[in-house]
């Protein structure tokens, strides 16, 4: 029994914290560029077996550095420092960016019930509140964060399939479908259907005893990934087969007309309680997963010290979820001004394929520099295939950053702008350090 | 990787290192604010040579240091470090930041997120690391 609810924990929290609102947005981004549902169900099946071959090798890193800060780790062990801390400070505006997306877009929700709410008030709201909850150090029990998950995706299946199953024939899936340059289609789709799946990997943090990295970590993350391929794929296609293309592409929740679609104006209603288990599986897990981020950082010296403090009294990282909090506004504010949610998302989705290609270029560094280190796990991808990997990831990152044909201005210049912003911390955080150390050392002597 | 220290390495093993930080945990006021009504058995367990001990803390202070560790796995109020003896004796010293430990790799923690930050937290009072 305990064995089971252990798998099941890391299951229900790779899968839950991959489930935000923001896949529903991606999902409409999807159909946007490839303007039909078959295309989406192959580019989110493709990008699901893509990530979970990319689990086996995060499994091989994980069982070499068990319970360690994931990504902070497996890319500084393995990586030159500059390299693999420019790519931890990407992947960290990545979080920064969720945080805002995902309140945005929860602001957005309510609007449909309360449509009087400013959405910036809601967005800060939310945000205020998880950033309180955080700095308390109240710690969601595992066991209701595997109902809550477990309740969103089987809710997300079960409306699925009884919205989908009686329209099936509206689907339109026949032989034009092939004749639409379907290949560059799912090129430019398949980056941003990484995002659909982006947050498994921090299962890696969460093993009860080094045993865990043995079979269950590395086994529960295809699990988590194949539950939301399921789930992504029958909602695709339940909101083809109810709502027209242009409906689903013309909003960022386009989970909302489906409900109302379906359940009259109810369906919001539906949409916000969804939305809310989303935000408890996905964005408080992932808001606290950033801060642990920052924590480690700064405790590193690569941030102020004070980012890294802690309550002595709860054992919260209070420095690192309030540096997360204030950044994490900014970017709503940001977003919520010019609408930026789609750009962001899909500038996030090609800096975590860039960050996936460096665990696979991880993995065989380390196996080269480090043979005979311990591994509990070894990932049973053959070389090529993971040179394969790094090639391919970055290039559909890229792809992704001109799938959104009348915004690729916009998005350029975010990823454009994230990468600086990131050259430029790593410049400042190694001579911050430098600086922090010559300190330490003349007050030593 | 941590550098090697190899000056502490000879003059301390894992049980006298433990001994050390049991002493200093005991001695220290602001410890006792730290871990009231923190009742842990925290096992220390060095990968390279196998040596395992079981320290308890309860009641404010550090009362046992046994060798092996008769608790379940999954146990709750366990937590276990796991790390070369060369990085455990470092840790317990105070010679090496136990987050730094995390972060590079040297050091594996199993517990809750919170006994994880509860840890670093007394490593900052005893030492200021």
């Amino acid at each position: 029994m305990k064995k089971a609810f252990e798998l099941g924990f890391y299951v229900t929290f790779g899968a839950g914290i991959a489930f935000g609102i923001s896949s529903f947005t991606i999902l409409s981004e999807m159909f946007k560029v490839t303007r039909n549902s078959f295309w989406v169900v192959v580019s989110i099946s493709l990008a699901g077996i893509i990530c979970m071959l990319i689990s086996s090798s995060i499994a091989e890193l994980a069982s070499m550095y068990p319970s360690s800060p994931g990504v902070r780790t497996y890319l500084k062990v393995a990586l030159p420092p500059r390299t693999s801390l420019f790519l931890v400070y990407l992947y960290l505006m990545f979080m920064i960016m969720v945080a805002g997306i995902e309140s945005y877009l929860f602001a957005l929700v309510v609007r449909q019930l309360f449509p009087q709410l400013p959405a910036l008030a809601l967005a800060l709201g939310l945000l205020a509140c998880t950033v309180i909850v955080n700095l308390l150090g109240l710690e969601l029990p595992r066991g209701v964060q595997m109902f809550t998950t477990a309740a969103l995706i089987l809710s997300v299946l079960c409306l699925g399939i009884a919205g989908a199953a009686p329209h099936l024939g509206n689907l339109h899936w026949n032989s034009s479908i092939f004749s639409d340059h379907p290949l560059s289609q799912v090129g430019d789709a398949l980056g941003s259907a990484v995002y659909l799946f982006i947050g498994f990997e921090w299962v890696t943090m969460m093993g009860f005893s080094a045993k865990a990295y043995e079979r269950k970590i590395p086994i529960s993350m295809p699990l988590a990934i194949l539950t939301n391929i399921v789930a992504y794929c029958i909602f695709s296609l339940a909101l083809a087969t109810r709502i027209p293309v242009k409906a689903i592409t013309d909003t960022a929740i386009p989970q909302i007309p489906y409900f109302v679609q379906i359940f009259g104006p109810r369906g919001s209603v539906i949409g916000l309680a969804l939305s809310i288990l989303a935000i408890i599986s996905c964005f408080n897990a992932g808001v606290m997963g950033g801060s642990r981020l920052i924590h480690a950082l700064a405790r590193e010296g690569n941030f102020p010290k004070s980012w890294g403090k802690i309550s002595l009294n709860t054992g919260a990282p209070i420095g690192g979820v309030l540096a997360l909090g204030i950044m994490a506004a900014i970017a709503s504010v940001i977003i919520v001004s010019f609408e930026l949610e789609e750009v962001a998302a899909v500038v996030g989705s090609a800096i975590v394929c860039c960050v996936y290609a460096a665990f696979m270029w991880a993995v065989l560094r380390l196996r080269k520099t480090q043979p005979n280190a311990r591994r509990t796990f070894r990932s049973p991808l053959p070389v090529w295939l993971h040179w394969a990997l790094i090639v391919v990831m970055p290039i559909a990152g890229v792809l992704a950053l001109f799938g959104i044909k009348d915004r690729t201005i916009q998005v350029l210049s975010t990823a454009i702008g994230l990468v600086v912003a990131s050259a430029v911390t790593v410049l400042w955080s190694t001579r911050y350090k430098n600086q922090a150390e010559l300190r330490l050392q003349a007050k030593a002597s | 990787m941590a550098t090697t220290d190899m000056s502490a390495i000879q003059t301390s093993s894992l049980l006298s290192s433990l001994h050390d930080f049991q002493k200093t945990f005991n001695e220290n006021q602001r410890v006792k604010k730290l871990t009231k009504g923190w009742n842990r058995f925290l096992k220390a367990e060095a990968t390279d040579t196998g040596e395992i001990y079981t320290v308890t803390v309860q009641d404010l202070a550090i009362n046992a240091i046994e060798p092996g560790c008769s608790m379940a796995e999954d146990d709750e109020n366990l937590i276990t470090l796991q790390a070369a003896e060369e990085a455990l004796v470092r840790i317990f010293t105070g010679k090496y930041n136990p987050a730094h430990a995390l972060i590079d790799g040297a050091l594996a923690v199993f517990s809750n997120e919170r006994d994880k930050v509860k840890l670093e937290a007394i490593a900052m009072v005893i030492w200021g690391l």
